[in-house]
């Protein structure tokens, strides 16, 4: 199985992994013993704030590139996406649209799931198509416009219980979630064994289509739930959320946390890592006072040092 | 994922977002006596609330005197800027409309379009000073009086504290653009009258809402020991929102109402506009899409009837206080 062949190339290639993380940590450790500010509480708590939105959408990343569909390039538009479609139906009362905006990120990501899961569509095409169109069918029906909320009945998801936003107390049960599903369930076993290898799945009478789909929802239903943050954050909601770089934090997250780009290895909870890791060093370069240009260009180096690790890893255990 | 994966999955998108607004869009036939002019628009995309009113407000105005418009949208993606520039200038037009997404990369395509013979209107952001007698005319926002009117709000919502001194941060638009350049000197200029309130910060937010709450949630937290941060100044009003969420997140109270942190946006919209009214925000500036987009387009359509244009044309700012939120809270709403 998946799992076995990743502990023994867990095995082989150890000493690397543990290399290059402690490097990593004795390098962040050192920056943030030296830099003001750092260590506090309210710190801990921005960090802590800043992991939720790509934290949700980087759960549904990691188990997009366990299955082996490589990355998908629309769950950012699908959490902005949800999110205008939140503020539309919080008219309808919250539980509604809370419930309504889960529906619509789950059907959105099965559709993409079934193409892809179904038909062997390439996934880097497909969800830029479809990101494409739901920007497309967003500004036909809201005319571009900026959705506001009518009331205020969203304001708890805005609370912060001990400090610590709502959101986040979210992402922690949905890792939670996700990480039993994959590791506990027939349904992980499946994902884990399309993403090791495609044929194997078929020729182990896998319904492709069935599991893609799968993956696929609980992908737009994380996004879903990002979107929801993402809207009660900002109090209203426009294509404006996905101006930034939520999907490629997402991806460099699940990167970093050692998911295979190719699938069949992962994890959530090391995404999880991978997104505190980038909240971190994004944390440590603005305390420190460098430019946003300065945070990109760490966050990237960190990336390719992981993926080239990673790389290496697997080639020796192969 | 690579830079060049990136830029590839970017112009992929560009093109079927394109191809979708395509389908989306009707395509109006008007007759007026401009009918076989033709303007080639380079503008951001429609999916940016402010664009959308500032290109429907020159496209229909256009369309209504019969000129022929060609829209090419970009998402201010600077690079397929250039390359859209470059489409532009193949097709001859009588008068290509840029909104620039960075003024240092347009410079070559305003030479070529100038060799080409096609006039250039630069819109709503400045064009670099390399480059002025390459363009036609231009139609600008009065940046630095944005900056300024920014700068007022905070030293006026600070001194309704009653603060004898504070500390101020800056979350900006892209740092490197001539427009947020200039309202950074518009706000420093008045700043530097009132010396009790420092600027202690200014981080670049790329007019990202997500984005610019997570810098201000941090700054937050870095300042804490340090004598906290009493007033941000957000570049737009929608990236002043979530600035006053991350507030409220951090434990701070917001207003003067409350006697917490004063906030000022930098260009108007309706969702700052219902912040003021609530008493968060405490003011912001207009330049708002439908006026601006208004100025520019009865430029175009004056050059395109051969009259005399000035130069540059700055569009008049204004102000935007609980106390001026009548005269503007309607054109800011539409933004």
């Amino acid at each position: 199985m998946a799992q076995d062949g990743e502990a023994f190339q867990l095995n082989r290639g150890r000493p690397m992994t543990i290399a290059a993380v402690g490097a990593v940590v004795i390098l962040v450790a050192a920056a943030a013993a030296t830099t003001p500010g750092f260590i506090s509480i309210q710190n801990f708590r921005a960090i802590l704030a800043a992991t939720t939105f790509v934290g949700l959408i980087a759960v549904g990343m990691t188990v997009i590139m366990i299955s082996g569909s490589f990355v998908s390039m629309s769950l950012g538009t699908m959490a902005t996406i949800t999110a205008i479609f939140f503020i539309y139906a919080l008219k309808f009362g919250i539980a509604g649209a809370i419930l309504s905006t889960l529906l619509l990120g789950g059907v959105l990501g099965l559709v993409q799931g079934f193409l892809i899961g179904a038909w062997d569509a390439n996934p880097i095409i497909v969800t830029i198509a479809a990101g494409a169109l739901m920007e497309g069918v967003s500004v036909a029906l809201t005319g571009g416009q900026a959705l506001s909320p009518p009331d205020n009945n969203y304001a708890f998801l805005n609370t912060t219980p001990c400090g610590i936003p709502v959101g986040t107390f979210v992402l922690l049960l949905l890792v939670a979630v996700v990480e039993f599903l994959l590791r506990r369930t027939r349904l992980g076993r499946e994902v884990y064994m399309l993403g090791e290898s495609r044929a194997a799945a078929r020729a182990a009478s896998l319904s492709l289509g069935e599991v893609g789909c799968w993956v696929f929802m609980l992908a737009g239903f994380s996004a879903a739930l990002a979107g929801i943050f993402l809207a009660s954050f900002n109090h209203g909601a426009s294509l404006l959320l996905n101006r930034g770089t939520l999907n490629y934090d997402a991806i460099a997250a699940t990167l970093i946390g050692g998911t295979a780009i190719v699938g069949g290895r992962g994890s959530v909870w090391r995404t999880l890592l991978g997104v505190i890791l980038i909240a971190t060093i994004t944390n440590l370069v603005l305390l420190r006072g460098y430019s946003f240009g300065a945070q990109i260009f760490f966050k990237g180096v960190i990336m390719a040092v992981f993926v080239i690790v990673i790389h290496l890893r697997s080639q020796r255990g192969r | 994922m690579s830079k060049t994966a990136g830029n590839k999955s970017k112009a992929l998108r560009a093109v079927l977002l394109a191809a979708v607004a395509a389908v989306l869009s009707t395509t109006a036939h008007a007759d007026g006596s401009l009918a076989g002019k033709t303007v080639t628009l380079v503008t951001c995309g429609t999916s940016n609330p402010w664009c959308k009113v500032f290109n429907d407000q020159i496209t229909s105005k256009l369309k209504d005197a019969g000129v022929k418009v060609n829209v090419l949208e970009n998402d201010f993606d600077a690079v397929l800027e250039v390359q859209q520039m470059n489409e532009a200038i193949s097709q001859q037009p009588d008068l290509i409309m840029v909104e620039p997404a960075d003024d240092k990369t347009l410079v070559g395509s305003a030479k070529k379009a100038k060799a080409a013979g096609v006039p250039v209107l630069y819109m709503d952001s400045p064009a670099d000073p390399a480059i002025m007698d390459d363009i036609a005319f231009q139609v600008i926002a009065d940046n630095v009086a944005l900056g300024r009117f920014a700068g007022q709000n905070i030293i006026d919502g600070l001194r309704e504290l009653g603060l004898k001194k504070a500390n101020v941060i800056v979350i900006s638009g892209t740092k490197g653009s001539t427009m947020v350049q200039d309202r950074q000197r518009g706000f420093e200029e008045v700043m530097a009258t009132a010396p009790e309130y420092k600027v202690i910060d200014v981080q670049d937010g790329n007019w990202d809402p997500v984005l610019s709450g997570n810098i201000a949630q941090q700054l937050f937290a870095k300042y804490q020991s340090q004598g906290g941060i009493q007033a941000v100044r957000a570049e737009a009003d929608y990236t002043a929102i979530p600035v006053i969420q991350a507030a409220r997140q951090a434990g701070m109270k917001v207003g003067v109402a409350e006697g917490g942190l004063i906030v000022s946006g930098t260009n108007c919209t309706k969702a700052g506009i219902d912040s003021i009214r609530a008493g968060e925000m405490y003011g912001t500036a207009t330049e708002d899409a439908f006026t601006q987009g208004e100025y520019t387009v009865d430029a175009a359509l004056k050059f395109l009837r051969g009259e005399k244009v000035e130069k540059t044309i700055v569009v008049p700012e204004y102000r935007v206080t609980k106390a001026t939120l009548g005269q503007y809270s309607e054109v800011c709403s539409k933004g």
